[in-house]
């Protein structure tokens, strides 16, 4: 009985590991909704919380990160956000399927991932602001003036994420092997 | 490909189906839920934690990059207390005269009563295209949905939207889906307030319906006409443009928001007012 309940070494790493995408994601909601929140970046709002979640659900591969951008985005949506469902099933559902398809097909290297990151940004925000024409009568150039360039002031942080989620995936990795 | 999804991953996709579904439908039928509110318990006060400390930082920059503007201020606004300090000391004089000549012709003074309650902004929407933000009071403080938020100078910011306990959501005025019944001060044409998604200017508000013969003059004000939601007189913007609508029958104005939103740090919730 006390044997199933001692945990490894390897397995506090795996702990520590998932703790810290939980905290990177919690960094990236208070830094999207605080820092960001009023002014943004060149007066638009990353979306830091969507790069997170598609990073660690790419270097972690479907089912893990899948499981992780599940969790992860029902807590974003469970924070107050606007169009909570559609969140979480953009937020899973399409780095989920990137990250699958990345790794049948092709390497799964850092252009593959940025492609992914700018086909969930574009997919899920294009079906939100969709959602917001038909019930709120957005104007049509709004897409071009406010969710483009938002897309874009995104991409420049993903590069820094995408290096964070590297570094936090190597901790509790088997060192065996070596 | 070596095979297609493994039964782990379909499961995975068919479990956010579920979830998202089970979001909407929750979202839809009872709005908040207690997940939606432990979630946004937690998260308030480690926001207001994380907003006082980048206040902290700004103003330590503002002091280390900006002290000689800063010294200019501070001068700049001791001669405003002063010119204030003087104008409070003739309009005292002017008040008792006032209250004399009202006594004399037996007039009632009229009081709008307004409880106010303080309340600090930790956090901002995310969305571009949406306009809210969380205070740091919620039920606790006797807040409720409808109320409304306004600046210290009695300016409109919005309109409590969801509440919980320890926070709140205000819906701003420069939000779509927020429409407000409003006149111009000076020549009492009324009108409805929008907000506006104006690609050219972020913090621009819309006021449709005015009659087609209107005179609209640039920086004329806008104030609410008053209702149950809305006390009467509280300034929602100033006219910087007006023209004809889309029908021609009609004219409309584009107002600046009194309010400056992006100074915006403290608001000040209306919980009760005479709206008689």
């Amino acid at each position: 009985m006390l044997d199933k309940l001692y945990i490894t070494p390897r397995q506090w790493g795996h702990i520590f590991r998932w703790t810290m995408y939980f905290l990177l994601v919690l960094a990236a909601i208070l830094l999207q909704t605080v820092i960001f929140g009023n002014g943004g970046m060149f007066g638009q709002r990353p979306d830091l919380v969507a790069l997170v979640i598609i990073s660690v659900c790419f270097r972690e591969g479907p089912e893990r990160g899948g499981l992780f951008a599940l969790l992860s985005s029902t807590f974003w949506a469970l924070s107050g956000i606007d169009q909570g469902a559609l969140q979480i099933l953009c937020l899973t559902a399409l780095p989920l399927l990137g990250s699958l398809l990345c790794r049948k097909v092709f390497a799964a290297s850092y252009m593959a991932s940025l492609t992914v990151c700018i086909l969930t940004l574009l997919v899920s925000q294009s079906v939100g602001f969709l959602l917001k024409m038909f019930y709120e009568a957005a104007p049509g150039s709004l897409y071009f003036t406010r969710l483009l360039p938002g897309i874009l002031v995104s991409l420049l942080f993903q590069p820094l994420i995408y290096w964070l989620v590297k570094c936090i995936e190597k901790i509790g990795e088997p060192y065996e092997a070596t | 490909m070596k095979k297609g999804m493994s039964g782990r991953v379909k499961l995975l996709l068919i479990l956010t189906a579920l979830v998202a579904a089970l979001f909407a439908i929750s979202s839809a039928l009872f709005g908040s839920t207690w997940l939606h509110g432990a979630v946004q318990g937690l998260l308030t006060p480690i926001r207001g934690g994380v907003n006082a400390i980048s206040k902290q930082v700004e103003r330590y920059y503002d002091y280390v990059f900006s002290y000689e503007s800063l010294e200019a201020e501070n001068e700049y606004l001791k001669s405003r207390i002063s010119a204030m300090e003087e104008e409070m000391r003739s309009a005292d004089a002017l008040e008792r005269e006032n209250k004399r000549l009202k006594e004399l012709l037996n007039l009632r003074e009229e009081h709008i009563d307004y409880q106010l309650d303080a309340a600090y902004i930790v956090s901002w929407d995310s969305s571009n295209w949406k306009s809210t933000f969380s205070i740091n009071k919620g039920s606790n403080a006797g807040l409720e949905k409808g109320m409304i938020a306004v600046t210290e100078l009695g300016q409109v910011v919005g309109t409590i939207t969801d509440v919980g306990n320890n926070w709140a959501t205000v819906t701003t005025i420069l939000d779509t889906s927020m429409e407000i019944s409003a006149s111009v001060a000076s020549s009492g044409y009324t009108g409805v307030v929008q907000g506006s998604l104006d690609p050219t200017s972020r913090d621009s508000l819309r006021m449709s319906y005015l009659p087609s013969d209107a005179i609209l003059r640039n920086n004329d004000q806008v104030v609410t006409t008053g209702s149950t939601v809305y006390p009467k007189d509280l300034i929602l913007g100033y006219i910087v443009d007006a023209g004809y609508d889309e029908t021609g029958v009609s004219k409309f104005a584009t107002l600046t928001p009194a309010a400056d939103f992006e100074a915006l740090e403290q608001v000040f919730i209306v919980t009760h007012f005479d709206s008689e």
